[in-house]
């Protein structure tokens, strides 16, 4: 299965041999065994730093808007697969193993399998987009992210005629997920998402592979996740090991540990009451403890989708 | 007479020391909340008012089980002397729970009274919470021992009300519970041993009682 078409030539000597290749792994494997806590979690990553150096990437463009601070867009996490406060992801996601790292395309596609991440993504040129990420908690930020349009991959692995959602699924891997072990749990895991077809295609929707010009941090869903701007933070899943091609509307986790609460599409929309926060206002991290919060808008100010939901009831679709 | 030690219990300084013990978790929220106010985000994080008024809300529900503990455990290990302490940690809980409220109105609202209202009907557990709390209210007033020689026989009727206050705080942070009931679970089966504890604690009152007035004469 041929799935990667070579842009320009790799002079060779750029080249790592494969047993070299396999022997860092492995002793950054060891390495980071070794090493329990944070400070060489950055170590495991599939794709280092350098990478996206050697790759450049073409710098995002302004909004106007401040961007979050990077201690706190990586410690102020929901990522419950390891544990459910706030700072949980940042001190323990550092457990998850991220390199190796496959993507498997499966369900309605033209070319099935899986890819190691590398393979997936070395000829895709890195854009840097500047997006507003709004949580359903009523808070948001604004991010730097290093990606691609999602209709990159997908054009690669060739949707079928009769495709009509892309469900997506990260990773579950409870000797490195404390939060999955969790008792009493009301969400099931692995957590999946979806979206409909032409969501994914819209040129805003991307796959993040790095976030401040460096690769993703473990807690922010490295090596690959997706970030779709004008839905809530929960849509943006993080660490995908798969992407599946359906015909119909996959069954997501937060749509069914609690369907009146999160809805499939969960655009960002402040005229949609939720049981638990207004979604009239958020907070735009930092804030100070009484600060004002700000108004939200509509697709979170994307109004660009708007064309893609046109005769469809968003207050009953929420 | 066994137990000396037992009687500092009784002492002014230990209901010092009990009230310090329970004010320290405001006492370290109070300073990071100064030390935010000079350097945003160095104590509380990004989003110090979620923060503040979930901490608050924490220390509210633990501070309102363990005033209903302390009579049960009083009764277990037999330290009749415990029982002074349960005032001070209902006032605790009250002191807690009106700052938690007083937190959401600042740092979640900005004292934008009209969500609030708009709060009561589209976010439910916020009432739950509120009937909590006006509930708490005269408890907290009728908790001196002028009040408590004035309603004699009313007054353990009114405070019975704190059962009421326990469940209703349950509900409030159950209906908030989103991927796992752990803390729901906890607090329930705090509250169901509790009422075991004093069921078993009435019953045996009352046979004693009957075992007494029915003794020959």
């Amino acid at each position: 299965m041929v799935l990667i078409k070579t842009k320009k030539e790799i002079p060779s000597s750029e080249i790592t041999p494969e047993a070299v290749y396999l022997s860092r792994r492995k002793f950054i494997g060891q390495s980071s065994a070794a090493v329990a806590a944070g400070a060489l979690a950055q170590s495991t990553l599939a794709l280092p730093d350098s990478w996206i150096e050697d790759h450049g990437y073409e710098p995002g463009e302004e909004i106007g808007e401040d961007i979050t601070p990077e201690k706190h867009a990586t410690s102020y996490n929901n990522f419950f697969e390891f544990g459910t406060d706030k700072g949980d992801p940042a001190k323990h996601a550092h457990q998850m193993t991220v390199d190796p790292w496959s993507l498997e395309f499966k369900g309605l596609v033209e070319k099935p399998g899986k890819l190691p991440l590398e393979d997936v993504i070395k000829d895709i040129d890195l854009e840097e987009r500047i997006y507003r990420l709004r949580c359903v908690e009523a808070w948001s930020m604004v991010i730097p992210w290093l990606g691609f349009p999602v209709k990159k991959i997908l054009d690669k692995v060739k949707p079928q005629s009769d495709a009509k959602y892309v469900k997506f699924t990260t990773l579950l891997r409870a000797s490195e997920m404390p939060g999955t072990k969790a008792r009493f749990s009301s969400i099931e895991y692995p957590y999946v998402e979806g979206l409909r077809l032409d969501e994914a295609n819209h040129p805003l929707a991307i796959f993040a592979i790095g976030m401040y010009g460096k690769v993703l941090p473990n807690q922010n869903g490295a090596p690959f996740r997706l970030v779709v701007p004008w839905k809530y933070g929960f849509k943006s899943i993080k660490s995908i090991v798969q992407i599946e091609l359906t015909r119909r509307q996959p069954r997501t986790t937060w749509n069914l540990s609690a369907p009146h609460e999160y809805g499939f599409y969960a655009n960002v929309n402040p005229q949609v009451n939720h049981p638990r926060w207004s979604q009239a206002t958020e907070r735009r991290l930092p804030q100070g403890i009484f600060a004002r919060s700000i108004k939200t808008k509509m697709f979170n100010g994307y109004d660009e989708v708007a064309s893609l939901y046109e005769g469809l009831n968003l207050k009953r679709n929420f | 007479m066994a137990r000396p030690r037992l009687t500092f219990l009784a002492t002014k300084t230990a209901k010092w020391i009990v009230g310090l013990l329970l004010a320290i978790p405001l006492l370290l929220l109070l300073n990071d909340v100064r030390i935010e106010l000079f350097d945003p985000g160095a104590r509380l994080g990004p989003n110090p008012g979620d923060i503040l008024v979930d901490r608050l809300g924490t220390w509210s529900i633990r501070t309102l089980y363990l005033t209903l503990l302390v009579s049960s455990i009083s009764r277990i290990f037999k330290i009749p002397v415990l029982v002074q302490h349960r005032r001070t940690c209902g006032l605790f809980a009250f002191t807690y729970v009106v700052l938690h409220f007083t937190a959401y109105l600042a740092a979640i609202l900005g004292f934008d009274f009209n969500t609030l209202l708009g709060d009561f009907s589209k976010r439910p557990y916020i009432i739950f919470g509120m009937i909590a709390l006006l509930l708490l209210i005269p408890l907290a007033i009728t908790s001196t021992r002028g009040w408590r020689k004035r309603l004699k026989l009313n007054w353990k009727r009114l405070h019975r009300l704190i059962y009421l206050i326990a469940v209703l705080a349950l509900i409030h942070l159950w209906m908030q519970e989103r991927s796992t009931y752990t803390d729901t679970v906890i607090y329930a089966s705090i509250l169901v041993l509790l009422l075991v504890e004093r069921i078993i604690h009435a019953l045996r009152q009352r046979m004693a009682r009957s075992k007494t007035s029915s003794a020959p004469s």
